[in-house]
């Protein structure tokens, strides 16, 4: 669960923008000198709270990285590789992992990092109720062996455990800081940046500068990273387009501008979106329990239509809802369910459905103002009355979880690892399994992966990508593809199955 | 006058307390959300139960207002449920980019409407139609989209003027003073419309007084007439618009600050009432009330000052 | 704005006939026909377009302006034209919502409160304070988390939030008229308060209700369509805000689709200003004439003309004259051309000698005073004739030297003391300006002078009521200042309009004593302006008689006084006899509506 909401139907119109604090002295880029110069990225999201054990994934990672160094790094192409952690090592039955961790590492308030800071870290990310404490649902508990071997006992076996350590479970804090009253806005971690609140603005500017003492000199590329919340896409590509950013996550809706102003265009999988069926047991709405009926939605729309349209091309369509990096992936599935009304409609009618039903979803602002019309267009034609319930933006992803809707439209991002949407969209206790819907074929599925080698689960994960196509699970439309610009004085490496890409992946331009 | 502002402090208090109250209200009405919009997108239901409880959302709304209340009133904001900033510090940070704005934008629209409103009033004739047609056309179209032209066609392409951002004045006056420029000719466009008009009215209605004509008979100049008599008997009217025009702006100027990404109150007033961050609406409500008040106080001190009619009585 | 000005104004305006007045003013009609059209186009909206605002044809999406799609279709292929005027409906009915709840409430809790007063004005206006003390943005998305996405329910709670504009506005007019004479008549005469209310109190609130209105409504506009535009609304439902929504965020795949909706709000909010600027410009722009014009079509302007212009008969009789007038004649613009209230006049004054104009209000003496100092109001214009002060003909001299005649050239006393002293100056500042403008005098010399001229006119304590403002004073203290005022700069010629008209019995004697000691003393010539042909016996040595916009007898005030040979003269000296004429004020202070927040 790496990426997270879609960016494109995340466009953020009808949020409301906090600002920027241009800071003359901080111009970004002014010096193409590594380790000198200035790196301002705009970012879609605010950090909000900088304790790790609150934090989330998707483009709230840029925020956190210049200060946690995180026990295992996600490398540019998705794969872990170390960090704070030299090397790891899982037992036969995937159920205890070790690390063997660096012991030249300090915090920046000069406790030492070491085995048993790792555990408190663990520990604490387990029980303090934030966002993403389910990601460590499997841990059972943590051991410091020494100061540098620390091992995790799992209750059972987690395949994206290993990922989701290269993200906020992993970061690293000082755990002198666990009791101090300002947690929330003031990260103390191992990291190639301190977060220097002198020069930071909350809502407007976030300014890091260099941690001298740092093992990594390569991680440090930039003297200073500023990073300003600016959630209009507008603001942000003009603020690019001034020169008074260096880099910046886009959608569709501004890459022809960002291509005729000398602005670099780097493109990476983002999202698939389409519908989630959240009532497959037909207790809010029956119609929705028959599998025909939901195979009937993924043959009434037009993706490829919308795609070009209202996507402006940029993805490809799909069926499916695991990435082409995963060993879920089976490229036939993308073209499982091709536009065709009269086959929806046979389906509707066997489903006993000729005339409709009404299905209300929720709707806001946060939506491209093209999607919602578009769908209920294409519904209408078999006869599925769409109500849009039409929410606030900032309500929006509470009002689709809050167990209302049978159904929502949503995007979400592809894990390289295929547990990682398991464990948020199909197991029973995921997150967006919102009404717990599952199956004696799933549940037995699951527990195949989970007890297969890596080099075994790919079938088993393909037996469950055909089954949840089959049955309809999703109507997945297409998967969407992220532009990420940034300016002439700025390279950038896309960072797989990720929103943004990671701070590590940034360097000044040659 | 000590004890008049006395008195409209107090009464000043008592209306921040029934505002906040209000809103506490309304924002506890459908507060099931609050938890898991903070929570995110994978947040379990029994954590989020968990955090409504840890934010007091479990308890009657009536509890929940006293506790903020009675921290309140010992100065102690509390801290933002979204990022854990304390509320003044964010407040703090805000205010100067809010009042940036809508002071420039005031000082702009009354030097700039007392000049073309006053010459159309005294003139009348052709350049009273000019004025009329500036200060419709001003109202032409929405500020919002004046100023997404303007950063468009002034800041990037023409890469004047910074396109979006604020510099404190304190680290760089120039690049402040830069960073102001677009906002305040966007909104201030539109309060010259109404503000000439305003000042155009007041002056015809002044010019008109018996007493006009009567210092004109001494022998004085026009421009001493227009100045010191014509103008200080517009002024109240006019002064009252102003102080409209500036709490308006306190929070109605949000659609500017979106397109220029600037961090003000009006943006965290948004931000705050729409992911339910109680302790920071509250925060800004009082604020917005509290500068209502202080204005409308302000005003009535310089209209006492203004006609001494009401200042003695 | 004085709650005394708006409330003539409007009383005046209401005794017109709003209706006929907009009928009168093209922009404001040209406005509301445009606004009506409007309206209308969204009423008959499925007749204009086959499309269905909210259906798209997707390979359309962001079609260019053509046959099908007139101005283009937008990014879900939704036709525009058809969602501008479906939007029409939604925008301009929720503005029109909103506006309705505001008026309701606002009028009917300021008639209340102004009419009863008491608790529930003290209750309303505290209830007031606090609704403006909110911010508008904030309370509206607090409503709406509460109760959810409703558009209806937002835009009661914005008509609630605006309607203390129209409380505010309805109560100070209120209290105004509830002092007003007809409506104590209205009372004494038995009328039930509601009747009271309806017939007068609505009527003076109408005109300035609707002009606040057309501003409301460009606010109501403006924070819905902003907050659709920043997406804080319902975005299902179409409107121009919504669109605007849209095109925002396809800025830069169509930045057309700004263009529509920001014209068609352009153009409402336009219309609704000129609406509102029509309508108050109507108040303001009375017509042009003052007291009884008498209005002539342009035959009969022609005829005065050619009889007035036998001109030349005055300067023959008088040629020392000081002040001469020769074929003087004023008129004004009005609905049918030019109304002349002063025909051909001819006056002169020498030096020393005190002249009556004597006349029924209505005859032209005061626009002939005023003319002589210049100071005629704006729309009046000289139609013919000359001025000659002090030997010079001012028609010659340039602008500049014109006003500097005023002053030590001619003074003026006028009517009213109480108007004619600027409120929000104190009596010494009022006096020492025009010293050490027009005398050149230091600060502390103009001081001095002005005390001794206020010791001078009979003012007790000089020091205290040069400190004092204009309202601490009587209105016979305040004619003395002005006396004061006039003769501080030593004019040769003094032009008193009906000086003591508006005193007491008692004071007008004594100022009357005053004048004339002060004219023996500085050997000034006065034109006394004067309905009253007492005060002409008391004081001038000459008298002219005017009546309709001329003179029709001129001669020493012995001799008139003795054989008057008009018959208008011979009725107004009768008249002194038995009674006085009702007091009327030539200049009615009509003043236009000011402030419409």
């Amino acid at each position: 669960m790496i990426s997270r909401r879609s960016v494109l139907q995340g466009f953020a119109a009808g949020t409301v923008l906090l600002g920027i604090s241009a800071c003359s002295s901080n111009k970004p880029g002014t010096s193409a000198v590594a380790g000198e110069a200035t790196l301002t990225l705009g970012a879609g999201v605010e950090p909000l709270s900088f304790d790790p054990a609150q934090s989330r994934e998707a483009q709230f990672v840029q925020y956190f990285q210049p200060v946690f160094d995180t026990l295992i790094r996600r490398t540019p192409d998705g794969q872990p590789g170390p960090m704070l952690a030299k090397s790891w090592s899982y037992n036969a039955d995937n159920t205890e992992l070790s690390f063997v961790l660096r012991d030249d590492v300090k915090f920046s308030d000069g406790e030492a990092f070491n085995a048993a800071a790792a555990k408190a870290n663990l520990d604490r990310f387990k029980t303090a109720g934030g966002p993403l404490q389910a990601q460590l649902v499997s841990l059972e508990s943590v051991t410091a062996k020494d100061a540098t071997t620390l091992v995790l006992t799992l209750s059972t076996q987690d395949p994206s455990l290993i990922v989701n350590l290269g993200g906020p479970s992993g970061y690293m804090q000082s755990p002198k800081q666990f009791t101090n009253a300002n947690i929330k806005t003031q990260p103390v971690g191992t990291g190639p940046y301190k977060l220097d609140r002198s020069q930071t603005t909350p809502g407007a500017q976030y300014t890091y500068v260099k941690n001298e003492n740092y093992w990594n000199k390569e991680l440090q590329q930039f003297a200073t990273i500023v990073i300003k919340p600016m959630k209009d896409e507008n603001a942000r590509i003009n603020a690019l387009r001034s020169g008074q950013i260096d880099g910046m996550i886009a959608t569709a809706k501004t890459i022809s501008e960002a291509k005729k102003s000398k602005v670099n265009v780097v493109e990476y999988p983002g999202d698939w979106q389409g519908f989630t069926f959240f009532d497959r047991a037909g207790t809010l709405a029956p119609e929705l329990k028959d599998p025909r009926v939901r195979q009937a939605m993924n043959y009434a729309i037009d993706k490829k239509t919308i795609l070009d349209k209202v996507g402006l091309g940029l993805g490809e369509v799909t069926s499916q809802i695991f990435s082409p990096e995963s060993s879920a992936y089976i490229k036939d599935l993308d073209t499982a369910y091709g536009f065709d009304i009269a086959k929806a409609k046979s389906l509707m009618a066997e489903a006993g459905l000729a005339d409709g039903f009404t299905l209300s979803m929720p709707s806001s602002s946060s939506m491209d103002p093209a999607m919602a019309p578009v769908l209920r267009d294409g519904l209408a034609q078999i006869g599925i009355k769409v109500d849009w319930v039409d929410v606030s933006a900032a309500a929006y992803q509470a009002e689709q979880q809050s167990g209302k809707y049978p159904a929502v439209f949503a995007g979400f991002g592809q894990p390289a690892v295929g547990w990682g949407a398991v464990t948020q969209l199909i197991a029973p206790n995921a997150a967006w399994n919102v009404l717990k819907s599952t199956d004696p074929t799933i549940e037995a599925l699951l527990r195949k992966i989970r007890l297969a080698s890596d080099a075994d689960a790919g079938t088993a994960y393909q037996e469950l990508n055909k089954y949840l196509v089959d049955q309809a699970w999703f109507a997945p439309f297409f998967r969407v593809t992220q532009p990420y610009y940034t300016s002439s004085k700025v390279s950038v490496v896309a960072q797989t199955g990720q929103a943004v890409p990671s701070i590590y992946n940034f360097t000044p331009a040659k | 006058m000590i004890h008049y502002v006395a008195r409209r402090l107090g009464a000043g208090v008592l209306l921040v307390i029934t505002a906040s109250f209000v809103v506490y209200l309304l924002m506890l009405v459908n507060s099931a959300h609050i938890a898991q919009t903070l929570l995110g997108p994978d947040a379990t239901p029994d954590l989020v139960a968990r955090k409504s409880v840890e934010l007091g959302l479990d308890k009657p709304g009536i509890v929940q207002y006293w506790n903020w209340l009675s921290h309140a009133v010992r100065g102690d904001l509390g801290n933002s449920w979204n990022d854990g900033e304390s509320v003044g510090f964010l407040i703090l940070n805000r205010i100067p980019v809010t009042l940036s704005i809508a002071i420039g934008t005031i000082v702009v629209s009354v030097a700039v409407s007392l000049v073309i409103g006053m010459a159309a009033g005294v003139r009348r004739g052709v350049l009273d139609r000019i004025v009329q047609v500036i200060s419709v056309g001003g109202l032409v179209f929405p500020g919002f989209w004046l100023a997404l032209v303007l950063v468009v066609f002034i800041a990037i392409n023409l890469g004047i003027l910074p396109a979006t951002g604020y510099t404190p004045f304190t680290q760089d006056p120039a690049g402040w003073f830069l960073s102001l420029v677009l906002p305040v000719f966007s909104l201030a466009l539109g309060a010259v419309a109404g503000l000439s008009q305003q000042i155009r009215s007041a002056t015809i209605a002044t010019l008109e007084k018996d007493y006009i004509r009567t210092l004109r008979s001494r022998g004085l100049p026009e421009w001493l007439v227009l100045l010191r008599h014509v103008l200080r008997n517009a002024a109240p009217p006019t002064l009252t618009i102003v102080s409209l025009n500036f709490i308006g702006l306190m929070s109605g100027a949000v659609m500017i600050e979106q397109i220029f990404a600037l961090p003000g109150i009006g943006s965290l007033a948004v931000t705050s009432t729409t992911s339910g961050d109680i302790p920071v609406v509250m925060g800004t409500v009082i604020i917005a009330v509290i500068i209502v008040v202080l204005v409308n106080i302000a005003v009535d001190l310089v209209n006492g000052w203004l006609n001494p009619k009401v200042r003695l009585s | 704005m004085s709650t005394i000005s708006l409330t003539k104004a409007s009383a005046t305006m209401a005794r017109r006939g709003t209706w006929h007045r907009l009928l009168h003013a093209p922009l404001a009609l040209t406005a509301l026909i445009l606004l009506f059209l409007i309206v209308l186009a969204t009423l008959a909206a499925p007749l204009l377009t086959p499309y269905d605002p909210n259906v798209g044809i997707l390979a359309d999406a962001l079609a260019t302006p053509g046959p099908n799609h007139w101005l283009g279709a937008d990014s879900a292929g939704r036709d525009i034209f058809a969602r501008l005027l479906f939007g029409g409906r939604v925008t301009l009915g929720a503005a029109a919502l909103a506006l309705t709840v505001a008026t309701v409430v606002g009028v009917l809790t300021g008639l209340f409160a102004g009419f009863y007063g008491k608790w529930f004005d003290v209750f309303s206006e505290w209830t007031t304070s606090l609704v403006m003390a909110l911010p508008t943005i904030m309370l509206l998305l607090a409503v709406r988390a509460a109760v959810g996405n409703i558009l209806w329910i937002s835009m009661v709670v914005l008509g609630l939030h605006l309607a203390p504009g129209f409380h505010r506005l309805t109560r100070t007019i209120v209290v105004g008229v509830r002092h007003e004479l007809y409506v104590d008549a209205a009372r004494v005469s038995g009328l039930s308060d509601v009747r009271i209310v309806l017939r007068h109190v609505l009527a003076a609130v109408r005109a300035p209700i609707i002009i606040n209105a057309a501003l409301t409504a460009v606010v109501a506009i403006g924070v819905q369509s902003g907050l659709e535009f920043l997406g804080l609304a319902n975005t299902q439902i179409a409107s121009w805000g919504t669109m605007l929504n849209e095109a925002m965020v396809n800025l830069y795949v169509a930045p057309a689709l700004m263009l529509w909706p920001g014209i068609a709000l352009g153009i409402v909010n336009v219309a609704l200003i000129l609406f509102g600027n029509g309508l108050r410009d109507a108040l303001e722009d009375r017509p042009a004439a003052q007291g009884g014009k008498k209005r002539t079509t342009a035959a009969a302007l022609a005829a005065a003309a050619a009889q007035d212009s036998e001109g030349e008969r005055v300067s023959a009789l008088v040629p020392d004259a000081v002040l001469r007038v020769e074929g003087l004649r004023i008129g004004y613009p009005s609905a049918d051309g030019i109304s002349t209230v002063v025909h051909g006049v001819d006056l002169a004054v020498r030096p020393g000698e005190v002249l009556g104009l004597v006349g029924e209000s209505g005859s032209g003496k005061t626009q002939t005073a005023w003319s002589v100092l210049d100071l005629l109001p704006r729309e009046a214009m000289i139609l013919g004739g000359s001025i000659t002060i002090d030997g010079q003909d001012r028609a010659k001299l340039p602008a500049g030297r014109r006003r500097a005649l005023l002053g030590n050239t001619l003074a003026y006393i006028p009517q009213e003391p109480m108007s004619n002293l600027d409120p929000s100056f104190t009596v010494g500042q009022q006096l020492t300006l025009p010293l050490r403008h027009t005398m050149g005098m230091s600060r502390g010399e103009a001081k001095a002078k002005a005390l001794a001229l206020l010791e001078r006119v009979g003012i007790a304590d000089p020091e205290r009521t040069f400190n004092s403002y204009p309202h601490q004073i009587s209105g016979g203290m305040a004619q003395r200042v002005l006396i004061a005022g006039a003769v501080s700069c030593e004019p040769k010629v003094l032009v008193a309009d009906e000086p003591t008209t508006a005193l007491d019995v008692t004071v007008q004697a004594e100022v009357l004593d005053l004048l004339r000691s002060l004219q023996q003393e500085r050997g000034m010539a006065i034109l006394l302006v004067t309905h009253n042909f007492g005060v002409v016996a008391d004081i001038c040595d000459r008298v002219a008689v005017m009546q309709h916009g001329r003179i029709v007898e001129t001669g020493d005030v012995a001799e008139i006084f003795a054989a008057p040979q008009h018959p208008y003269t011979r009725m107004l000296l009768g008249s002194l006899l038995h009674e006085r004429e009702p007091r009327t004020r030539l200049v009615d202070s009509e003043q236009p509506l000011e402030a419409s927040v």
